[in-house]
């Protein structure tokens, strides 16, 4: 049995885009289920989303639990080893309080790749592969959320590209969200039920691509 | 530990064309050369094959498509496990022209990424030298890039250009076309990347490419017309030693037959028959020669004639020679020589082997 750490934010904890009861959707809507779904006799699927998790900032605001690089180290020992570690942030980075140029943004992603490669974390003492996952671009309507994602759609629309960069630069597998779903209309930065689905749909695909060897136990 | 900005690599919204493939890594020619051997690999295949990880294989991979030279394929769900996408090559990824120079004639054709002749055009020369031979040449270029569209022209990764070892009459005219430099003024004249090879040691490479001998590694290729012309492949490098010429028949001869040969109804012509005797028994002498220094397994047979010639010639030889000794049929036609000539560029741009 191999296994995947699903390392994101609020679209991998599986945060409604409109209000319900607990603000979250059933595990197995949220897209590491749909994942589970696909792939789970053969792989176990580790969900790790935050609501409001960033790359590598400390949010003064949300507080400090929310820096994705802080937790990252504690999250893989507590899982490793590990095949492969999906990450998809980069969209709270997109904050104005934070600033960044959607450069910047991609360089944290890169600075959390720095830290999984200086890990044993993979099976064998190996590195495990490292799946960098694009964002979808915000809708261009944010609803209450436009102070807070200030400038956000347009500097979304540039992250997969430097993510590709990125991946390239660390010789990393890279998928563009993208290309399979759109942000939902409902608060224009999270993901509805149907594209959780199609993302799970997309990232089996993705993993599957990857290529594995048969293991041999 | 590095916080700059990453350098500016290869991305979708800037495609470079051609000038980018220039600097393809040894890495990316090593899964296209895998690619050119076999239809449609997964990247663990393509992983285990080149011993490079799945993390630099997804990015070569990605670099290939964003430059359209692989396609993905359909995922094929297999009867156990997850899906897996075999990835091939574009054919209409890269084009290339291949341009055969004779005593009488040029021949010339463009390919695709995949080998596959997209347009194939002959002109004849009447006077044979170095102006006349020139002019044929560029005037062939120029109708060539007519037969692509604007994309495609984009996309040609040179122009491959042949000449027989020696031409048929050893006059002086003829040794100055042999020793002027086609490849400066067609350069000059097209933009384009020109290579230049001997006739049969490029028809031989393009069956390794793209023909029969994809998959094999050490064999004997054999081409014959006037003149029997072998090249000895081994582990998949073409050798160049002294090249021997073996003589079937004297030129007035070859040009009767090789008339004769184009149509069914003059194939039990004497001298055709006489010719394919020849060739059968010079090329059976010749694997006698080989076997008693080298063995190799394979032989391919190579001639401007229809194949159902070739299939006579193959099955022929096959019937004299050991069984561990098997014969194939070259699929290129009469055309082998122009396809050698196209496969120069597209061999030197995009594949980890070199002659």
């Amino acid at each position: 049995m191999r296994s995947v750490l699903c390392y994101g934010d609020s679209n991998t904890y599986g945060q409604t885009t409109a209000n319900k009861p607990d603000d979250r959707y059933p595990h197995d809507v949220r897209w590491p289920g749909v994942l589970r779904g696909l792939i789970g006799n053969e792989w176990l699927v580790i969900e790790e989303g935050l609501s409001g998790r960033t790359t590598v900032s400390n949010d003064e605001i949300e507080g400090p639990e929310k820096n994705g690089r802080t937790y990252l180290r504690p999250c893989i020992m507590s899982h490793k080893p590990l095949d492969l570690i999906i990450i998809m942030l980069g969209t709270n980075d997109l904050k104005v309080r934070f600033n960044k140029t959607p450069c910047e943004i991609a360089m944290g992603i890169g600075a959390l790749v720095t830290d999984i490669k200086a890990m044993p974390a993979g099976v064998e003492g190996k590195i495990p592969e490292i799946l960098i996952v694009a964002p979808p671009p915000t809708a261009l309507d944010l609803k209450e959320w436009s102070d807070v994602f200030l400038g956000a759609q347009e500097k979304s629309r540039a992250l997969a590209r430097e993510y590709e960069r990125i991946a390239e630069a660390h010789e990393v597998h890279f998928f563009d969200a993208g290309l399979v779903v759109n942000s939902s209309d409902e608060d224009g930065f999270h993901l509805d039920v149907q594209a959780h689905k199609d993302l799970g749909h997309a990232i089996a695909e993705e993993i599957a691509a990857i290529g594995w060897p048969d293991q041999s136990d | 530990m590095r916080f700059a900005p990453p350098p500016t690599v290869r991305v979708a919204e800037h495609p470079g064309g051609m000038n980018q493939v220039l600097a393809r890594s040894f890495n990316e020619r090593l899964i296209m050369s895998l690619l050119l051997q076999h239809d449609g690999m997964t990247r663990l295949q393509l992983g285990r094959e080149s011993g490079l990880s799945a993390q630099t294989i997804s990015v070569i991979v990605r670099a290939l498509e964003r430059d359209n030279l692989v396609s993905k394929g359909e995922a094929v769900r297999g009867r156990i496990g997850p899906p897996t996408t075999p990835i091939s090559l574009n054919p209409n990824g890269a084009f290339s022209i291949g341009i055969h120079v004779d005593r009488r004639a040029i021949e010339a054709t463009i390919i695709n990424f995949v080998g596959v002749p997209v347009a194939q055009k002959r002109s004849a020369i009447t006077t044979f030298d170095v102006q006349n031979v020139r002019d044929a040449l560029i005037g062939m270029v120029d109708t060539l890039l007519g037969e692509l569209t604007a994309t495609q022209k984009a996309l040609v990764a040179g122009i491959g250009l042949t000449f027989p070892q020696r031409f048929e009459a050893e006059e002086e005219q003829e040794q100055a076309v042999l020793a002027y430099d086609f490849e400066q003024d067609l350069r000059a004249h097209s933009g384009l990347e020109v290579v230049i090879q001997d006739d049969v040691t490029a028809a031989a490479s393009a069956e390794t490419l793209y023909g029969q001998a994809k998959r094999m590694d050490d064999l004997l290729f054999c081409y014959a017309s006037k003149d029997l012309k072998p090249r000895l492949i081994l582990g998949g490098r073409i050798y160049t030693g002294s090249n021997p010429q073996i003589p079937i028949c004297d030129c007035q001869t070859w040009n009767l037959t090789a008339q004769n040969l184009e149509s069914v109804a003059t194939r039990d012509d004497l001298g055709v028959q006489r010719w394919i005797q020849q060739v059968v028994s010079k090329t059976v002498d010749l694997v006698h020669d080989l076997g008693t220094f080298a063995s190799v397994p394979e032989m391919i047979l190579s001639a401007p004639v229809p194949t159902t010639v070739i299939d006579e010639l193959v099955s022929r030889i096959a019937s004299k020679i050991s069984i561990d000794l098997s014969v194939t049929g070259s699929r290129f036609g009469p055309n082998a020589l122009a396809i050698g000539a196209a496969i120069m560029p597209i061999q030197t741009r995009f594949t980890a082997n070199t002659l």
